[in-house]
Order: C-alpha cells, then structure tokens, then sequence
C-alpha cells in the first residue's frame, strides 16, 4: 500500500475478566478502502469496531487514527462516526436537525450547515424529508439519514455496525448498491461489521475474517472464496465440499490424499505425509456424470453416489449426492433445455487437481 | 488505562442514585430502625424510658382485644383485596386484550386521583341513616325505618375500601396481564382450548405472580389503612390501625404503638406465608409437574 | 357483556365524586332527593372562609415543593437504576419501591419518631419531607418504564458526533425524556396534594386541604364540606387531565413543525 494507512490497530486485546473477546489484534486499514469485519456472532467484531470508535476500552492494545494514538480518547474526541445497528436517531429532533446535530457541536455558522446539511440529505436522496419526523420514515430511509448524520462530520472512519441488519432483503439489496455508490462520491474510508457473507462479499475491498477473537483471514474477497486458508474461512464463505482425509504421499507439486472413497490428488505441497487434512471443492467446481457413462475412466479425484435431491434455486441448480464418505453438493447454472439429472441417479462426482484446496486446520 | 466501560457505567449509575438512597436512608430506613428500638422502650406518665423490654409486645400479645382488633383489620383487607381483584380482573382483561388505545384505562386510573378523604366521605353522605339510600328508599316506600346496617358497619367499610382501592388494583392487574400476550392466548385456542381452559392453563398460571402481588398489596394497604374504618367503622370497625394511630396522637403510648406496628407487619408477612402455601395446597400455583 | 361490565365498573368508581359534586351546587342543605335547585352558596361560603383559603394555599406550597424535590431526587435515580446491574439494582429498586408497599400508618409513626428524635419541630417542612418520601416510588416508577427503554444507543450517537457526557445529556437524553418528567412531576403533586394518612402525623400545627376536610368531616355532615371537596377534587384531576394534555400536546407539535 503506497498511501500510509488510516487506521492502525497493534496488540488490541479486551477481555472482562477471565474471558477475552479480543485476542491481540493487529490490523492496519487503508485510507479510502471498504473494509468488513466478517464473522459470526460472538466473534468479536463489533467490540473491536466499538474498540475504534471509543466506545470501549481495550485491556492492552494501542489504537491509531492517521498516526495519532487515540487509545485514550472519548469518543466524541475521535475523527471517527458511526452508523449504529438499530440507526439511533433522535426521537426529539427532525432529520434535518439530526443531521445537523454533530456540526453545531462544532459551532458551524447557520448557512453553512444549512448548505452542508442540504447537500448530504441529497447525496442520500433524502433532500424532500428533511423536515420529516424520525418516526415517520421507513426502515431504509432512517438507514439513509443514520448515513448522512455520520458522513456530514466528513469522518475520517465511517464505522457501519451491521447497519442493514433491521431491512428486509429487497431493500437490504438495493442499499449496499447505494453503500458502493456514496463510498464512490465521498473516498470515505468504511469499516464494516456484519456476519452476512454476501453483503461481504458484494461490498468490500478487503474482508476481514475473525473468530473467537481472533483475525482468521485477511483478503479480498476473491481471495477468500478462491483460496482459503483454514476450514473455518472455507465453511464461513459461500458454500462448499470439505472431504478429510490423511496425506499419503506427495511428488513435486502434487500431493496425495486418502479421502476414504479412493485417492485424491492435489496440487499444493508441503504438507508432510500422515497428516490429517481436509480438502474444500465448491459446489460449481464439482463435475456431473452418470456412473455407467464414465466408468473406470478415472484414477483419482472422484466419489460415486447417488442423488438425493434436486433443489431449483432460480437462475442455478443445486443437487445434493449421497455417497459413502459425505454428502456432496455439486452446483450448475440452470440449463437451458431441462434438467437432465434426476433423483436416483447414479453419478460420479469429479474435480480437478487444481479445483481443491488443501487445508490443515 | 481508563476504568473499564461496564465498571464506568456501574459508577455513574450509583452516583445518580446516591441522593434518593440518602434521602430514603435518613426518611425511611432510619425511623423504621427507630420504631423498632422504641418498641423496646417504656413509657411512663408521659416520659419515655429507653430501655430493652418486651413489656410492649407482651401487653399487646396477652389482651384478647388485640387479637379481635386484628382480625378485625385483616377481614377488612382480605375482603377488600378479595372483592378488588374479583372485580378489577374482568376489567383488566377487557383493558388488555380488547382495546388499542388507552383511554379507558386512564379514565380509571385518574379516579384514583379523586381524593382518598372526599371518597370516604362521598360514602358516608350516600349509606348515612340521612343519606341518599336509606331516604330514597324510604321516599319510595320500601322500608319505613333507615337501614342502620349501611353506614357504621364492615360493610360500609369495605364498600369504601373496595371503592378506594380498584384502581390500583386494577393498575397492578393490568401490569401482570400485558406479560401475557395475546398471542400465547391464541395459540391455547388454536390447540383447542376453551376460553375458561385459556384462563385457566394459560393466563392463570403465566399472570400468577402479579395476582398474587395484586391481592397482597391491596390487602396489605387496606388492612392497614385507619382512616375509613374509623370513620365508616363504627363501634365494631375498630381496628389495630387506628390502635396505633391512636397511641400517636395526643396522650399516646408511642412504644406500645410501635410493638403493635411490627405485631401487624408480622401479621402480614405470616398471612402472606399462609396465602402462598395454600396456593400451593390447592395446586393453583404453577410450578414443576411430574409427567409419569 | 364484558363491555357492559367494564361501563358499570367506571360508573361505580365516578358515582360517589358525581353525587358530592351534584350536591355541592345543592340550594338548599339538605342532602338527599328531589333535588331543589342549583345554586353557589357553598362555595361563596367556603371562598370567604380564612381557614379554607389558607389551608388551600398550604397544599399547593407543599405539593409544588415535594414535587420539585421528587423531580430533582427521582429522575436522578431513575437514570441511576437504568444503569444498575444485577443486585445493586434488585435492592435499589426495592428500596425505591418500599415506603408505599408498607400502609402510609408506618410511614407516619416512622417519621414521628425521628423528628422527635432530632428534635425537628413538626411544620410545612415535615409535611415536605414525608410527601417526598411517599411519592419518590410512584415517581421512579412512573419514570422506569421510560428510562428502561431509553435507547442507550442515542447516548453513543451524541458521543459519537461531539457531544460530551454533559451535553449528551443535556441535547439528547432530558429532551426525550421530558415528557415524562413532567407527568411524573404532575402526579407527584396530585399525590402530595391529597395526602392525608401520613400528613396526619407530622403536620404539627399547620392545616393542609386534606386536613381541613377532615375536621370539617369530623364535626358534622355539613353542605360546604361538599364544595371543599369538590374544588380538591377538580383541582388533582384537573391537574392529571393536564398532565395528560402536556404530553399529548408535544406530540402535536411535534408532528405538526415539520410543515
């Protein structure tokens, strides 16, 4: 990263009592990136965001917003805002003044929080409501004026806590695409918490995965679905096939797998022989054949089963395969001239050396 | 490193409730610590005499009257309480489950509002041997002689009692019942069961504990309560109250109407005991069933 | 059926207040059927007598100051309760609650004895202090509800754009919370204003309203107490109905700024 980041996180740890929830964690964001803070409830995520916000102290740990440690800062002292979870706007006040709410703090002139005020309501498409009472807007417009309210502080941080938690999909859908389009026109850099891996996915630049307190993986998304590098990223990101196994040998570039339905090979190495390992193979990179078709045609990288059933999700297919190790789902867009499969079927499910990813933990 | 959030929280919310704990540790707790030293106290021509005697409790303890003024406060409270939360339910539950908005729930409880005195008194003008029953129905030719039994009796006193207390009751009923949502009520009835088996297996036992507490406060307040018997009682409307409020006005004995006070708490805090064993006894408390 | 019940069940609690309040504009003093004509004596009796106007003007200093004190004591420790955990809590809220589980009588006799013990002479000060106290639980009780659900959210929110632990206090949480300050401050009043089992005990030489009533009960059924009544009752429940219109107008308002 050429620009110096804007965030930087070193050793941040918390726990309450003998239980910690944040295991030494170092991170550093980039100025302008979407970063999500990924991972399943309890993982500690949002503690860490409430961490950089100021709302929480770590028990050790330093915190550093463009290079200025504010580990000890309260967090109306901090250049970071926050959208919350359930929006906490202000009842008492309309959506202009709650927008308005952190520049007269800072004793902004009238006319220029009228301009600035105005001006963020129709980034937000917002500009008729801005005398509209909280109570009466919807879910997604309360989410929009939450949105504004931080971004009119110009923040160097925008912290989002599971900000489309409360939306129902259509509109949870269309907000991440107006999430992309504002992050677009301010170069604000985001911090986002959600145990959604979809909105992950969609949303952010990079994807910061935790677990139990700990950071599991960091990596674009891409990166993440592609190569995973522990069974938790690899079950936690999309769907996918994991297939245990005891490595039996390995030649070059290559290694070999019992996976207890015959061998599989890999192509990874260093992974010493007699491990226990899991292989991971996505759904869509699993092929389909009928058993008599391809019989004996293979040496390696497959299982026979039989299918359990078919589920039609619109524009894919997915069949669940019944075999004698696991139950194996294989995905395929939706063919144009009909399901040839069916249940019952005899199938052999197949994949290439590359198509798996081996992984030891 | 700054005190932790949780810990900071903590600290903040014991310092806003410092100056009401003060207030009520000086004004509450503190007299009644007294009330319970001056109980052990003697007083002697108009003297108090510190001391550490059981004189007071054992002169109340040995006089058959402080038996029969007692029981006496504690019918006036248990019919009360009984008659407050038979009337005040149907009422709660028509507030709770079959109306929206609030109205009729703040029309009942501004009644509450209506001053305690002015009720007694509005009774005693409507039961009096002069009042507006007795010389309506002798207008009408239905008795020649006015009902002497209206004013001056139990009657009158827990007429007025009941009167006094419905809205509170009422407000404690209607506290319990909104725990029990309406939804569960649908569900017993979707499984097939009639309204009284809804009442009965569904709103009884989830509504318990705010009935009982309903019936204890309204019995508690009532029993206790010395003006309307005093006033509506007549000669056998005596009650342990006005014994001790009595002891407290002029020429009174403030030790022995402080051993009296802890005998009637201790009253109440044994008829509570009684009344939830009983409960028990009959099985209408929920609790664990053995399924076998 | 339960509707017709719940019509006679209202009935029944207002009909003794409508008699009184039919009578006290009573011509002539008696106080039973057919009734013989409207008129206000009674109230010109009462408006020209010293006692009354004075024990009025009693009640009201009394009721204003306990609920100015109940205000002051009681918001703090709503706020205080809401952020009170586990046993703290339990016994706080117990507490709080305490001085009206027990019937007024204790409370009276309590604080007998303590000004006797201190040597406080018994005035209008000692009626303010044993109001406070029977009105902090109804207060705090009144405010829990509101504060419980309080979204400590909103509190962040401020922090989270400037505000610092005063003025988020001060912008965000007393305005929401206002409302029903004021309502709890108005039934505060109205308790205090009624209260009589207590004030018995500790009023010394002084007369609140309650206390006149009484004594003019004491004496004879007399036309006037009627009128006395009536103008104590109108007051509490003018005062509620008030209370209830404050709130109900801030809603308006509030809907009705946004133009």
């Amino acid at each position: 990263m050429t620009t110096p980041p804007i965030v930087e996180l070193y050793g941040v740890t918390k726990s309450f009592g003998a239980f910690t929830v944040l295991n030494d964690i170092d991170l550093k964001i980039a100025d302008g990136e979407i970063l999500t803070l990924l991972g399943p409830s309890g993982c500690g995520k949002t503690t860490l965001m409430r961490i950089v916000a100021g709302f929480e102290q770590s028990t050790h740990g330093r915190v550093l917003l463009r290079g200025v440690d504010v580990s000890n800062q309260p967090p109306e002292r901090r250049p970071v805002n926050m959208v919350f979870q359930r929006y906490a706007l202000f009842p008492h006040l309309d959506v202009f003044d709650n927008v308005a709410f952190g520049l007269r703090l800072k004793k902004k002139s009238k006319s220029e929080i009228k301009k600035t005020v105005t001006h963020m309501l129709e980034l937000v498409q917002l500009g008729e409501y801005a005398n509209r009472w909280i109570t009466e807007l919807s879910g997604g417009q309360a989410q929009r004026v939450a949105l504004a309210r931080a971004l009119v502080n110009e923040p160097s941080v925008l912290l989002l806590d599971e900000p489309l938690a409360a939306l129902d999909l259509k509109i949870r859908h269309h907000m991440l695409a107006e999430l992309k389009r504002i992050h677009v026109e301010t170069g604000t850099t985001f911090i986002y918490v959600t145990h959604d891996q979809d909105e992950a996915t969609i949303l952010s630049d990079r994807i910061v995965l935790m677990n139990k307190g700990a950071i599991e993986q960091i990596g674009t998304p891409e990166e993440m679905y592609a190569r995973p590098q522990s069974l938790f990223c690899a079950k936690f990101l999309g769907e996918t096939n994991i297939l245990s196994g005891s490595v039996i040998s390995a030649e070059g570039d290559t290694t070999y797998v019992d996976i207890g339905a015959g061998a599989a090979k890999v192509a990874m190495n260093g992974v010493p022989v007699g491990s226990q390992v899991s292989l991971a193979v996505r759904p869509e990179a699993i092929r389909l054949d009928k058993v008599r078709e391809v019989a004996g045609k293979e040496n390696f990288n497959f299982v026979d089963g039989v299918i359990q059933d078919v589920v039609f999700m619109g524009s894919r297919v997915v069949y669940n395969i019944r075999t004698p190790i696991n139950l194996i789902k294989y995905q395929e867009t939706r063919p144009v001239h009909g399901i040839s499969l069916e249940r019952g079927d005899e199938v052999r499910a197949s994949w290439a050396a590359d198509a798996a990813v081996l992984l030891t933990h | 490193m700054a005190a932790d959030a949780v810990d900071r929280k903590k600290i903040v919310g014991a310092a806003l409730a410092a100056p009401t704990f003060l207030f009520l540790l000086v004004f509450f707790l503190i007299p009644t610590g007294l009330l319970f030293v001056y109980s052990f106290w003697l007083a002697k021509s108009f003297a108090l005499i510190p001391a550490l005697s059981l004189d007071n409790y054992t002169r109340a303890l040995s006089s058959w009257g402080f038996y029969a003024l007692t029981l006496s406060g504690l019918k006036n409270g248990f019919w009360t309480a009984a008659f407050s939360v038979v009337l005040s339910f149907p009422a709660a539950y028509y507030i709770v489950y079959r109306t929206r908005g609030n109205l009729l729930f703040y029309i009942i409880l501004v009644s509450w509002f209506s001053s305690y005195l002015v009720r007694i008194y509005a009774w005693r003008v409507i039961l009096g041997s002069n009042g507006l029953i007795n010389t309506t129905l002798i207008q009408l030719g239905l008795i020649s002689q006015p009902l002497e039994i209206l004013l001056f009796s139990p009657f009158a006193t827990i007429l007025t009692l009941v009167h006094i207390m419905l809205p509170f009751t009422l407000l404690l009923l209607v506290s319990s019942l909104r725990d029990v949502k309406a939804e569960y009520i649908e569900a017993a009835k979707d499984l097939g069961a009639s309204q009284f088996e809804v009442f009965r297996k569904v709103i009884l036992p989830m509504s318990y504990k705010g009935l009982v507490g309903a019936f204890m406060f309204t019995f508690v307040l009532a029993a206790g309560d010395y003006v309307t018997p005093q006033f509506l009682g007549g000669r056998d409307g005596m009650t342990t109250g006005i014994m001790i409020s009595n002891q407290f006005r002029s020429s009174g004995n403030w030790p022995f109407g402080a051993a009296m006070a802890f005998l009637l708490l201790a009253t109440f805090l044994v008829v509570y005991f009684l009344f939830v064993q009983l409960l028990n006894l009959l099985k209408l408390a929920p609790g664990r069933r053995f399924h076998d | 059926m339960l509707r017709a019940y719940i019509w006679i069940y209202v009935a029944f609690l207002y009909a003794p207040m409508a008699i009184i309040t039919l009578f006290s504009f009573h011509s002539s003093p008696s106080l039973t059927f057919p009734f013989e004509g409207f008129s206000l004596r009674w109230y010109e009796k009462i408006f020209s007598d010293a006692n009354f106007m004075h024990s009025l003007w009693n009640s009201v200093i009394v009721g204003a100051a306990a609920a100015a004190v109940t205000t002051v004591l009681g918001s703090l420790a709503a706020l205080g309760l809401a952020r009170m955990k586990g046993k703290t809590k339990a016994v706080f809220g117990l507490l709080a609650f305490a001085p009206v589980g027990l019937p007024g009588l204790f409370l009276g006799i309590s604080l007998v004895i303590l000004y006797a013990q201190i040597g406080l002479p018994r005035s209008l000060f000692t009626i303010v202090i044993a109001h406070v106290l029977f009105t902090i639980p109804f207060f705090i009780e009144t405010m829990r509800s509101r504060v419980e659900y309080f979204d400590l959210g909103l509190e962040e929110a401020a922090r989270d754009l400037g505000a610092g632990p005063l003025r988020t206090f001060w912008l965000v949480t007393l305005p929401i919370i206002a409302p029903t300050i004021a309502g709890a401050a108005i039934l505060a009043f109205a308790l205090s204003f009624d209260e009589f089992i207590i004030t018995v005990f500790v009023s010394g030489n002084e007369t609140t309203l309650p206390l006149l009533i009484w004594s003019m009960m004491r004496r004879a059924v007399s036309p006037d107490i009627n009128a006395a009544s009536v103008l104590s009752l109108s007051l509490s429940i003018g005062l509620i109905l008030i209370g209830g219109l404050i709130v109900w107008y801030q809603r308006r308002k509030a809907i009705g700024s946004r133009a």
